[in-house]
């Protein structure tokens, strides 16, 4: 009578479906730790100079015998990434959220922000460190900038999918506006407000990055491109294999609480 | 506030607390619906129509798809304006929702990440009234309905019936004096909707609201009513009025007479003929 679980595919022997989830594992790691093979072999058999491609075990080298710079490096790339994608989270739902209310600051203002959304925004990093200089500052102001974006308009998508018949059935209840956005809205919203975070907490890496590049004297986008000036590129690899890993369990956390809400949403 | 306890709900005799005086509990006077007046193709959904409802009667609304049968219950909702005459329920004119009437819409609209009990209590908080005294009666009303063991599934896990059982639950929990119904079991198949028709004639009959059901069924529209409004195609106005005399309770095998059957012929001929 009551559908709780999904019957699995009658054909389908336990065995299969096991093999089935490993496949989907054990495939994409294969090829990963292939390739990573090849590269070793090749760059083994050629003689590559390290300076133009090291190889995967010239890059572990490095990373080991860095560690402690390379984690003291990640501290405030990691910090500001993580500040700069909480505050465009706080903005842009309280930003969507007020929108939601005011139906005249939605359209004097909404479609701007879709405008600019348009715009490639990592343009405007030099401008951000003109205007709150070359400190911390401004590499989290350009994470929040750029984060802010998908955020705000998956909430504003999240808030205007809200069943109509729930909104309705709240109006017939005489709900409050207020009541009807705590009880309802804000609840329907969280599965589209999780796809907008996990687009988001890639830019705000992407986006601490960027002005690292541009004016830091700290942070793993100084650290590679001091690496590039001083042809140190195995520490280069070394970075980027920490801010892969570091993109990685970003993504992953996100990922985990999207699956909860889903979750408790039912699904 | 209402604060009742669960034996005084199920206890409480027809209409204890409706004015008797009054003509019509639910009365609609000359209420029209024009949608996109004033533009070059206005819509006229509902023509001047007028009916009463008597305090503790069930009275369906009958009609074809289109016709503005739902309009016409959202009107006497308050949630929709209509374009010329009035709607007042319990004396007062209904110019906006009144908290002491339920609504069943034709989805469950249930929050798809509440449990099933916490659906039914839902009207508390919405309202903001305290909520804790109000699980112990949302838990006897899905009891009732035969949902118990399943107060804590989420509605997913439930069936479209075992759904709407949760809505019926949810429109009585707050004791509404009045019961707006939207074609509730449309989307059911024939044989969850007998079933529904079963559970929800048990529970009116427990509660006994004033209530206004919409559908387009006949044969739905007599085995629960005491009338049934058959409304014409669009622009929907009142065409027949016809008494239901059957006894209460009423069990599925009253569809079998010939007395049932005779006046489903007698609304489908006025369906049928319905001049435009």
């Amino acid at each position: 009578m009551v559908s709780t679980t999904e019957a699995a595919p009658p054909i389908a022997t336990p065995a299969a479906a096991v093999f089935d989830r490993v496949r989907l594992l054990v495939l994409p790691v294969g090829f990963g730790v292939g390739l990573l093979l090849l590269w070793q072999a090749l760059t083994v058999i050629f003689h590559y100079p390290k300076v133009i491609l090291p190889a995967p075990s010239d890059i572990f080298a490095a990373l080991t015998g860095n560690f402690a710079m390379i984690c003291q490096q990640t501290i405030p790339t990691m910090r500001d990434a993580l500040a700069g994608f909480a505050l465009a989270a706080v903005f842009g739902i309280a930003m969507a959220s007020l929108f939601s209310f005011n139906k005249l600051l939605r359209a004097a203002i909404y479609p701007l922000i879709v405008v600019i959304q348009l715009v490639p925004k990592i343009a405007w990093t030099p401008l951000f460190i003109v205007w709150v200089g070359i400190g911390w500052q401004s590499r989290l102001t350009i994470a929040t900038f750029i984060a802010f974006f998908p955020i705000f308009i998956a909430m504003m998508a999240g808030l205007e999918a809200t069943d109509r018949s729930l909104v309705r059935l709240c109006q017939g209840l005489t709900t409050t506006r207020w009541r009807t956005f705590w009880l309802v809205r804000l609840p329907a919203s969280m599965p589209y407000l999780f796809a907008g975070l996990k687009i988001a907490i890639t830019l705000a890496v992407i986006g601490v990055i960027v002005a690292e590049f541009i004016s830091a004297s700290e942070g793993l986008g100084f650290l590679i491109l001091r690496s590039a000036a001083l042809l140190q590129t195995d520490v280069i690899f070394a970075a980027i294999t920490v801010l892969c890993v570091l993109g990685l369990a970003f993504y992953g956390a996100v990922h985990a609480g999207e699956i909860a809400v889903r979750k408790w949403h039912g699904e | 506030m209402i604060t009742v306890s669960a034996e005084t709900l199920a206890a409480s005799p027809a209409s204890a607390s409706i004015a008797p005086q009054a003509a019509g509990y639910v009365v609609v006077e000359g209420v029209r619906k024009i949608y996109n007046a004033g533009s070059r193709q206005p819509v006229e959904a509902v023509a001047p129509t007028s009916f009463t409802v008597k305090a503790g009667e069930f009275v369906s609304l009958l009609g074809p798809s289109g016709c503005g049968k739902s309009t016409l219950l959202m009107m006497v909702a308050g949630l929709d304006a209509p374009s010329q005459g009035t709607v007042s329920v319990a004396g007062r004119a209904m110019t906006s929702p009144r908290a002491e009437t339920g609504i069943m819409f034709q989805d469950p609209t249930l929050l798809p990440w509440k449990t099933a009990i916490e659906n039914v209590v839902f009207p508390f908080r919405a309202m903001n009234r305290p909520v804790a005294l109000a699980f112990d009666r949302a838990g006897a009303l899905l009891d009732q309905v035969g949902l118990h063991g399943f107060h804590h599934h989420k509605p997913r896990q439930l069936s479209g019936g075992m759904r709407q059982r949760v809505a019926i639950c949810r429109a009585l929990v707050y004791e509404p004096d009045l019961l707006l119904m939207d074609e509730p079991f449309s989307a059911l198949d024939a044989i969850t909707r007998d079933e529904m028709n079963l559970v929800l004639m048990k529970m009116w009959q427990e509660h006994r609201r004033t209530a206004l059901f919409v559908t387009h069924s006949i044969r739905e529209a007599v085995y629960l009513s005491d009338r049934v409004l058959v409304m014409s195609r669009r622009p929907g106005r009142i065409i027949e009025d016809v008494r239901i005399p059957f006894a209460r309770p009423r069990g599925l095998e009253i569809g079998e007479t010939v007395e049932f059957n005779e006046i489903c012929g007698h609304l489908r001929s006025k369906i049928e003929h319905v001049p435009h």
